[in-house]
């Protein structure tokens, strides 16, 4: 990619370069071009490292050739045109954000973090879009990757709830406990619980089935859900989330969701999540920045 | 909302600096006062006071060409300046005592003249000093306290010189000056580092000048002017009525007694009155209130004459000078950027005080001389002190412009930013249109039918592989098509992607190209296809003429499928009919399907627009719909948009729904700043909201003395009250918003949320003095800085919710052990809490309630 001499031709190149890159692909022309006038055009030889300002928190759209980003958990990864460096997950957290080294010759689309975060909140469809993009790159690389062998110790297990405790304040409680959700205003998260549903499952049911419309997103309760739309399945349990990557990201299902005990749990309607992060800003900030980290812990 | 996590943060460094503040104005006002009690007596035993009017023009001759220099070497180091200028005056004190006993005219004359030249610079180098280290929200508690310090000290010297006049004479209170200069000097090594100024000027040899272009410093340099000279007036009267009743040998204890009770007055309205006044009628009415004093005085003694009115004039201007009106002349200085406002003062000093005095002693020069009256110099004080008044009121609007314009910079929007198409930007879009990637010519196509350039697209893209950018470049050229487009359309209905087809089909039958033949192949093949095919099938039919589509538009609204929605309310955006609306307001409840559904009723017009307000009225519609009508209605013209939204906001039960009708109403007002609205309904609404925000406080408060907040659900409970409290106030401010746009109460809110504390107290200062009565006492105390119950305290003025009189007291200190005593109250809030009109609050109240409170615990099941 040439960048022009020409300030408007060089946005508009960047605009038509951002039409690459997965979840971005909704936006109208304004906001677009809005987007592609924040980020820089940025040429990488290879072997070099990516350089730019390190006091400035940024992200790369990688327009051609390839880098290797590394985490600080020294995993590396490689990303090709289409792909993002940084990407978003290190909205998590600071310390997530990695050096990354050129493989080949490799032009980059930079743009600063707290850009993309200032034009979230003014621009409520880039918001959508930047969400959809993080959780497609969150459902792919959870999707190349088997799920933990052993369910994580840092947090403490859920409480288990039958339907007789799913009244209001359990629902909210249930989702509370919840690490995606947690910072969600409880307000918000109690407007989701009051329109959502308890449903039961013997064991064997299906929740749904793979190219289903994600349009739900599922708290589980009590029981064991099986998601397996991995390489491998994972075995959801109480205060678990099921179906919240794509719901988000806009896509069917990519697996098929069933009980392997019987199973109580709360089905929300991800359009009611998604109506109250419009109103809350910070709400969805929050849930960027929670997918950011799911990004990441998938990435490890 | 504004209070701190830990409101104790801070307080122990601005304490220390407080307490040296303090000590080092006591001390230089100290010496001051004992100095002047000597100046004064040993003027008017050696020369006329028709003398005096010279020794003012003396001193503020010497200001203006001290001031300068002296502010010019400050800036390399104020500290440093001010105590070289304390150590200068100690000895210049000593020197006049050693001169004190010589019958030389010229020695009064001079140490008069020193007095005036060196409290001068001492006070303004000493405040310059102190603004540098605090915010403005700070400086308004801080520099009351601190001014204390001067009025104390005013109060101490004064009380000192009498001891010693009677004791030991007039020289030695010049010696004791010189000893309290030093304790000065000492205090001022406690006063800490400077914040971090501002970047210097890059022309340091003028930086006056910003401060003289600049319309609010020279309103401030206006009024100190018309102050000083009132000043000179009312010293004058005072000091040729004393003379002009009291024996020479009476003068030193008249004056240290006089001095000392004008100056304990002075202490005692400080300690008193002058926090509570400048925060309950802020900076710029309080500044109203001495010059109207003096007003009124300087007529009394102009109409009755004598000493006491002469008196009670000098006494009303040496209480309320270095108190009140000090204090909140200080924080006048306080918008002026960091950078400005050393040369602010300096201005002030000279330009307006000194230049004010010497107006105001030439003045009396010639009316000395033209042989004037007492009288004629009173009706001149009193026009004086007048013409400050009105000076002083036309501060206001620009002092609050001042701060809610660093607001406006601070809450800058992220603007949509689309580049002018010159004809390189066309050259990279047309290479575009080449790229191998469909993403990429699929955004070239947006762009170029975002800049209206549809006509410039080649029909060729029609022949491209991918069928994405073959339907997405017929729905952008169907309206405005290329030439030698439409030819290929017919050719399009056989393609092999089901949208292709549709898309072709639904250009055709926009176009009026579409023969039955065509459409019944088309159809009957969509429907072939099956489900995958469904939302093509559904954009086909929504684009033929209604008498043909409309049965099998109202099956496909039915379905589920938000693929099927997006599709059907995209395709019937393009071209919307009346007879759509019925279809059009359910697949608001989509999210996929809602914007194009919004853009397809305002392309329809007032058919639409009364049927969104009237399904916004009916309670039959489904909640899915409602919550989504408001923003929708804010979408159509304003004028028509306007005044339904306002009528729902009246009668709207739905919180949800209210919310958003005021953020339609917020966009309304957005898009229209002048347009007319019914603002009861908005007022009402933020009246109301405030009070939510006061009843959420003093639940919080409630659930922290009953020391529910240590369980999850007490956790739980505490963040959604506190959360609610936010809330309630974001909509108080939407609403004022709405009421006051030019107010710029957005800005107001996010500064007031957010984390930059010098923004804070800018939003806060601007509030204070904008905020609309009957709202003012309550949103003043909602979001200022300190503890929940000292908020709620201040708040109880505006509205007292349930027990919050009570459980104030209870609130102080740390939450009692026992809760026996308070038990009733704290059971009675959770009733409250728990029969809440919200059942989110209600519901975990009642699951949060202490057993230790009885009543339903349903933690206990």
């Amino acid at each position: 990619m040439s960048e022009p001499a020409d300030a408007a031709a060089a946005t508009l190149e960047r605009a038509v370069a951002l039409g690459r890159f997965s979840g971005l692909e909704s936006l109208d022309a304004a906001l677009r071009t809005t987007l592609a006038a924040r980020t820089e055009l940025r040429r990488h030889r290879a072997g070099a490292p990516l350089g730019g300002d390190p006091s400035r928190r940024e992200i790369h759209l990688v327009v051609e050739g390839r880098l290797r980003e590394r985490t600080r958990h020294g995993t590396s990864r490689d990303v090709g045109a289409g792909g993002i460096v940084g990407d978003l997950s290190a909205l998590a957290s600071p310390a997530e954000a990695a050096p990354a080294t050129a493989l080949a010759d490799s032009v980059t689309l930079a743009i600063g973090l707290e850009d993309v975060i200032d034009l979230c909140e003014e621009h409520f469809a880039l918001l959508v879009a930047v969400m959809r993009s993080v959780a497609r790159a969150a459902l792919a690389a959870e999707a190349e990757r088997p799920p933990p062998r052993a369910r994580r110790q840092a947090a403490a297990p859920a409480r288990e709830r039958g339907p007789e405790a799913l009244d209001l304040a359990g629902r909210i409680a249930l989702l509370a406990a919840n690490p995606t959700l947690a910072n969600v205003a409880v307000h918000t998260l109690g407007q989701l619980a009051q329109e959502a549903r308890v449903v039961e499952l013997a064991r064997g049911g299906v929740l749904w089935e793979e190219g289903d419309a994600s349009d739900r997103i599922v708290a589980v309760a009590r029981g064991e859900l099986v998601d397996r739309s991995r390489a491998g399945p994972r075995t959801l349990r109480a205060g678990d989330l099921a179906g919240l990557l794509e719901a988000l990201a806009g896509v069917p299902r990519p697996g098929r969701a069933d009980a392997a005990t019987p199973v109580v749990a709360l089905s929300l309607d991800a359009s009611l999540l998604v109506d109250a992060m419009e109103d809350d800003v910070e709400t969805a900030v929050d849930v960027l920045a929670a997918l950011g980290g799911r990004l990441a812990g998938a990435r490890r | 909302v504004a209070a701190p996590a830990d409101p104790s943060r801070d307080a122990a460094p601005l304490r220390r600096e407080v307490a040296a503040a303090f000590a080092a104005l006591f001390a230089i006002v100290a010496a001051h006062a004992l100095a002047e009690t000597a100046r004064d007596t040993l003027f008017l035993r050696g020369l006329p006071p028709e003398r005096l009017p010279w020794a003012y023009l003396a001193i503020a001759g010497l200001v203006l060409v001290a001031s300068p220099l002296v502010e010019r070497v400050a800036r390399h180091g104020r500290a440093a300046v001010l105590r070289a200028l304390l150590v200068v005056g100690a000895a210049g004190h000593l020197g006049f005592a050693a001169l004190a006993d010589r019958a030389d005219a010229r020695v009064p004359f001079a140490l008069y003249v020193w007095c005036g030249l060196l409290t001068t610079e001492l006070v303004i180098q000493f405040w310059v000093l102190l603004a540098t280290r605090v915010d403005v929200q700070r400086a308004k508690r801080a520099f009351a306290r601190v001014a204390a310090g001067g009025v104390a000290g005013a109060a101490a010297g004064a009380g000192a010189a009498s001891l010693l006049t009677l004791a030991l004479g007039v020289r030695a209170l010049l010696v004791a000056a010189a000893v309290v200069l030093a304790g000065a000097f000492a205090a001022t090594f406690a006063l800490g580092a400077e914040r971090a100024a501002a970047p210097r000027p890059a022309h340091p040899r003028a930086p006056l000048r910003p401060v003289l272009r600049d319309a609010y410093a020279v309103r401030v340099i206006a009024t100190v002017a018309l102050l000083a000279a009132m000043a000179i007036g009312v010293d004058y009267l005072f000091k040729v009525a004393v003379a002009a009743e009291l024996p020479a040998d009476r003068l030193d204890e008249f004056f240290a007694r006089y001095h000392t009770a004008v100056n304990a007055t002075a202490l005692a309205l400080q300690l008193v009155a002058t926090p509570w006044l400048l925060q309950r009628l802020g900076v710029t009415r309080a500044l109203l209130v001495l010059p109207t004093f003096v007003t009124l005085g300087a007529s009394a003694v102009a109409v009755v004459g004598g000493l006491l009115p002469a008196l009670l004039l000098r006494a009303i201007d040496g209480a309320l000078r270095p108190s009140l009106h000090g204090a909140a002349s200080e924080i006048l200085y306080l918008p002026v950027p960091d950078s400005q406002r050393g040369a602010a003062r300096a201005l002030a000093a000279s330009i307006g005080q000194r230049g004010g005095q010497a107006a105001a002693s030439v003045a009396l020069l010639v009316a000395i001389h033209g042989g004037a009256g007492l009288a004629a110099v009173a009706v001149g004080t009193a026009s004086l002190a007048a013409a400050l008044v009105a000076a002083a009121a036309s501060l206001r609007a620009r002092y609050v412009d001042r701060f809610r314009s660093g607001l406006r910079e601070w809450a800058s929007e992220a603007p949509i930013e689309v580049p002018a198409l010159d004809l390189d930007a066309l050259e990279s879009l047309f290479a575009a249109l080449a790229s191998p990637d469909p993403d990429e010519v699929i955004v070239a196509l947006e762009l170029l039918a975002g800049y209206g350039k549809e006509r410039l697209i080649p029909p060729l893209i029609l022949y491209h592989p991918e069928p994405r950018v073959v339907t997405r470049a017929i729905d952008l050229c169907t309206a405005r098509a290329p030439q030698g487009f439409a030819t290929l359309l017919p050719w399009l209905l056989d393609h092999a992607g089901p949208d292709v087809r549709a898309a072709a089909l639904a250009a055709l039958a926009r176009r009026g190209e579409l023969d039955a033949e065509q459409e019944r192949r088309v159809l009957d093949a969509l429907v072939a296809d099956g489900a995958e095919a469904r939302p093509a099938l559904a954009r086909a039919v929504a684009a033929l003429p209604p008498e043909r589509s409309l049965f099998w538009l109202e099956l496909l609204a039915k379905t589920d499928d938000p693929a099927v929605q997006a599709a059907l309310a995209e395709e019937l955006a393009r071209a919307p009919l009346p007879a759509h609306v019925p279809l059009l307001l359910p697949l608001l409840a989509s999210g996929s399907a809602r914007e194009p559904a919004r853009r397809a009723l305002c392309a329809v017009g007032s058919p639409a627009l009364a049927a969104v307000a009237e399904a916004l009225a009916d309670p039959e519609t489904t909640r899915s719909v409602r919550r989504h009508l408001p923003r929708t209605l804010s979408r159509f013209p304003c004028e028509a948009a306007a005044p339904l939204l306002t009528a729902a906001l009246a009668v709207e039960k739905d919180p949800r729904v209210r919310f958003k009708i005021l953020r339609g109403l917020g966009r309304l007002r957005a898009d229209c700043p002048t347009l007319a609205l019914d603002l009861a309904p908005v007022r009402e609404v933020a009246a109301r909201s405030l009070e939510r925000a006061i009843e959420m406080l003093a639940f919080r408060i409630a659930v922290r003395v009953a020391r529910a907040d240590t369980s999850d659900d007490g956790r739980l409970l505490a963040r959604l009250l506190a959360e609610k409290e936010e809330r309630a106030l974001e909509r108080v401010f939407r609403a004022l918003h709405i009421v006051g746009p030019e107010i710029e109460y957005r800005a107001l809110f996010e500064a007031i949320r957010g984390s930059d504390a010098h923004a804070r107290a800018a939003a806060g200062e601007v509030l204070e003095h904008v905020a609309p009565e009957p709202l003012r006492t309550g949103l003043l105390a909602a979001v200022a800085p300190g503890a929940a119950e000292e908020r709620l305290a201040a708040a109880l003025a505006f509205h007292s919710p349930f027990g919050a009189d009570a459980l104030v007291p209870l609130a102080k200190g740390e939450p009692p052990a026992d809760l026996t005593e308070c038990r009733p109250l704290l059971a009675a809030l959770w009733d409250e809490m728990a029969g809440d009109a919200d059942p989110v609050l209600a519901a975990l109240a009642a699951r949060a309630r202490p057993a230790s409170l009885g009543g339903d615990d349903v933690r206990a099941g």
